[in-house]
């Protein structure tokens, strides 16, 4: 894979070495055509994740979804939610390296840093991440006792069990349903 | 994955603004209420039923609109950041933290009355305090002569309807 880079439509994201995406459709606009093949389905409420074929289960994951915190800072809002309704995975990219966002220092209580390289944290996302637009991911993660709680800033986690058996069963453009 | 090979690391600008609640506006799952169950939907996929213990909802043809309102509106915790000082996420919000008894105001004008079948079991000011929100809904429905569909339902599958309700939720019922 060579070192093309890839934008998101919203510009928000740049990986290097992504997988290409498959054409977009619009998802803005409902259908009510079932979708043929696998399909991820993420259960906020009971932070389940599952991968079915039909009414075959693949696989039966826990996960963490979005705390629905609200953090104010100033005059800066972050809300922490899940966002609900159909994605699709986008992109995957492997040993991914988190750039943290603002609102993660703020969470810390630490001043942001002046140097971009500061933010840069190794390894807290697990083996692989899969984009599904918007800046959301589903990811590993360190704090596997988390699993099954809503505690995340937005993003899917997973175990790196599950992570590893979600990549191989769901290719680029599997239908993500969020509710 | 598939034929992509290995891939190389990449940076990640994860949730650098979530925006939360408007991404909520993609056309989300929507909610059919059948006379022992709703059903949540996405693109013709069952995603999860909840069952209903009793409704009064009858045979006529089912009738399709939004959700304009909860009443009451969805908890959102709100912590504000103070410098210096890490922010204390000791709270786990989830769905146990959403309200069992409550009123789903339709942009048609209908309104959904949701209730546990009885509120036995629950402190006096709790059961005083359900019973009044929901008596105060229902004498307002009453006044503005609008259609009223009641369902009961146990307090843990209420709680899972009401997690899946937001404003523009398509219901049909």
């Amino acid at each position: 894979m060579g070192a093309s880079a890839f934008s998101s439509p919203d510009s928000r994201f740049e990986a290097y070495g992504a997988s290409p995406a498959p054409a977009k459709r619009d998802l803005s606009k409902p259908e009510e055509n079932p979708p043929r093949g696998r399909i991820i389905l993420i259960d906020t409420a009971e932070n389940r994740l599952y991968v079915r074929h039909g009414q075959r289960i693949l696989l039966d994951a826990l996960c963490a979804t979005g705390s629905g915190h609200r953090l104010i800072a100033g005059d800066r809002v972050w809300t922490f939610e899940t966002p609900r309704g159909e994605f699709e995975i986008e992109y995957v990219t492997e040993f991914p390296v988190w750039r943290k966002p603002d609102w993660a220092f703020v969470e810390e209580g630490e001043p942001l840093p002046a140097r971009d390289g500061d933010r840069m944290e190794y390894g807290v996302l697990g083996s692989f991440a899969l984009g599904i637009g918007d800046g959301y991911y589903i990811h590993g993660t360190l704090y596997t006792r988390l699993l099954g709680q809503n505690v995340t800033h937005g993003c899917i986690r997973l175990s790196e069990p599950d992570l590893n058996k979600l990549v191989d069963l769901a290719p680029l453009g599997t239908p993500v349903f969020i509710f | 994955m598939g034929s992509g090979g290995r891939l190389l690391p990449a940076i990640l600008f994860l949730g650098i603004q979530a925006p939360g609640w408007a991404l909520s506006d993609k056309a989300g799952p929507k909610v059919e209420i059948g006379t022992h169950s709703a059903r949540i939907l996405q693109r013709g996929v069952l995603l999860k039923e909840i069952p209903v213990h009793r409704s009064n909802r009858d045979s006529t043809p089912p009738r399709s609109s939004r959700v304009s309102r909860l009443t009451p509106p969805r908890p959102v915790e709100e912590i504000r950041a103070s410098q210096g000082k890490p922010v204390p996420l000791t709270s786990r919000r989830g769905v146990t933290s959403m309200p069992g008894t409550y009123a789903v105001e339709l942009e048609d004008g209908s309104v959904l009355f949701v209730a546990p079948p009885d509120l036995i079991g629950l402190t006096w000011k709790k059961r005083s305090g359900r019973r009044l929100r929901l008596v105060l809904a229902q004498f307002q429905a009453l006044v503005r002569e609008v259609p009223v569909l009641q369902l009961e339902m146990e307090e843990p599958a209420a709680q899972r309807l009401f997690w899946v309700l937001r404003k523009g939720t398509e219901i049909v019922y």
